[in-house]
């Protein structure tokens, strides 16, 4: 695929990706392997990769794409172009933002987004432990992380210290095997 | 230190410990933009938040509109390549080494205990802005729409739940 293409083809998924990570996934999967440029297998292995690696899960399936298609190079357009048009726009947004964000004309606004923003936080949370907490060593990590956070630890320290329990804790696959 | 710099460095930590999808961000930075060094306010935070819901792409553009509160347009343009390069070469070094990754013993254990680590964190982060946000009557209701809404429709758009949410605020709301 030619570099412009592949730049074009991401810039439309980042300016038209409303609504999460999943629809920007679904967008990749239409414009990538429906038209037969990316195959289904490669596709996985991208969403794969975004969910292991840090990150949005979609500027890591972006990036893992555009390396296959066009190597180092490639992965740099495909996640530029993914990220350009959101950037722009939120760099036209937030002077506006902080020059009429007060106003009370559009303080109604902020007022009504703030309990949706908050639902949004509280329903990840919820879908990401259905599919995370598969057992109840798990679970016991979730809720002291949970009530540590309460407690104001620091929340850098405790996804490290979550990650370090899990190399402590994790079931070998022998214990696996067995329970 | 100067503000943008520290600001710059919590974008390039968080960048790296983000498991599982960009809200993560949220309790990851909320500790530090607002509590720590009092960058923006809570209720700032949740509107910069609310914006980066209602931008397409990635949420994580939410950190554009901090960079910019704290240094105008270079601000912005710094916190923004510091949030993402971080994650972008990792997950470029990682691109050769897929299978590898995916059967090493010690990525697994790690991601055992970080995946269920984060999923307390967001919810934790949930009830505390609940707590803080959710005071009065109308607020309270139009979360647990929201609510109800993200969890019982699997498909539903993000970006327009908060949009709408934004208008009706807007129309009941405003002028207050």
């Amino acid at each position: 695929m030619r570099l412009r293409t592949l730049a074009l083809k991401f810039l439309k998924i980042g300016a038209t990706g409303f609504g999460g990570p999943m629809a920007l996934i679904g967008m990749m999967h239409r414009d990538l392997v429906e038209t037969g440029e990316v195959s289904e297998e490669t596709f996985s292995e991208g969403v794969a990769l975004g969910q292991m690696l840090p990150g949005p899960v979609a500027l890591g399936c972006a990036t893992y794409l555009g390396y296959k298609l066009r190597g180092a190079l490639g992965a740099t357009v495909s996640a530029g172009a993914l990220l350009l048009p959101p950037f722009a726009l939120m760099l036209v947004l937030s002077p506006l933002y902080l020059h009429y964000g007060t106003v009370p004309q559009v303080g109604g606004f902020f007022k009504g987004v703030g309990p949706a923003v908050i639902a949004i936080i509280i329903a990840t949370g919820w879908r990401m432990g259905r599919k995370s907490i598969t057992s109840y060593r798990g679970a016991i990590v979730a809720a002291a992380v949970l009530v540590a956070a309460l407690l104001k630890l620091h929340p850098a320290i405790l996804v490290i210290g979550g990650g370090l329990l899990g190399m402590l804790l994790a079931p070998t696959p022998r214990q696996e095997a067995s329970s | 230190m100067s503000d943008l710099l520290q600001f710059c460095l919590l974008c390039a930590r968080t960048s790296l410990l983000v498991f599982g999808g960009g809200l993560v961000m949220v309790p990851l930075l909320q500790y530090d933009v607002v509590e720590r060094y009092q960058w923006l306010t809570q209720q700032q935070f949740l509107d910069a938040l609310a914006l980066g819901q209602m931008t397409p792409g990635p949420v994580l553009v939410t950190v554009t509109l901090i960079g910019y509160k704290l240094s105008g347009f270079p601000g912005a343009i710094l916190a923004s390549i510091s949030m993402f390069l971080p994650t972008f070469l990792l997950t470029l070094f990682c691109s050769n080494r897929l299978q590898r990754l995916q059967g090493h013993r010690w990525v697994k254990r790690f991601l055992w205990g970080a995946r269920p680590a984060v999923v307390g964190l967001i919810v934790a982060a949930g009830i505390m802005l609940a707590q803080q946000h959710l005071t009065a009557p109308g607020p309270i209701v139009l979360g647990i729409l929201c609510l109800g809404a993200l969890v019982l429709t699997e498909k539903i758009d993000t970006s327009l739940v908060v949009l709408a949410s934004g208008l009706l605020g807007l129309a009941l709301w405003s002028g207050q």
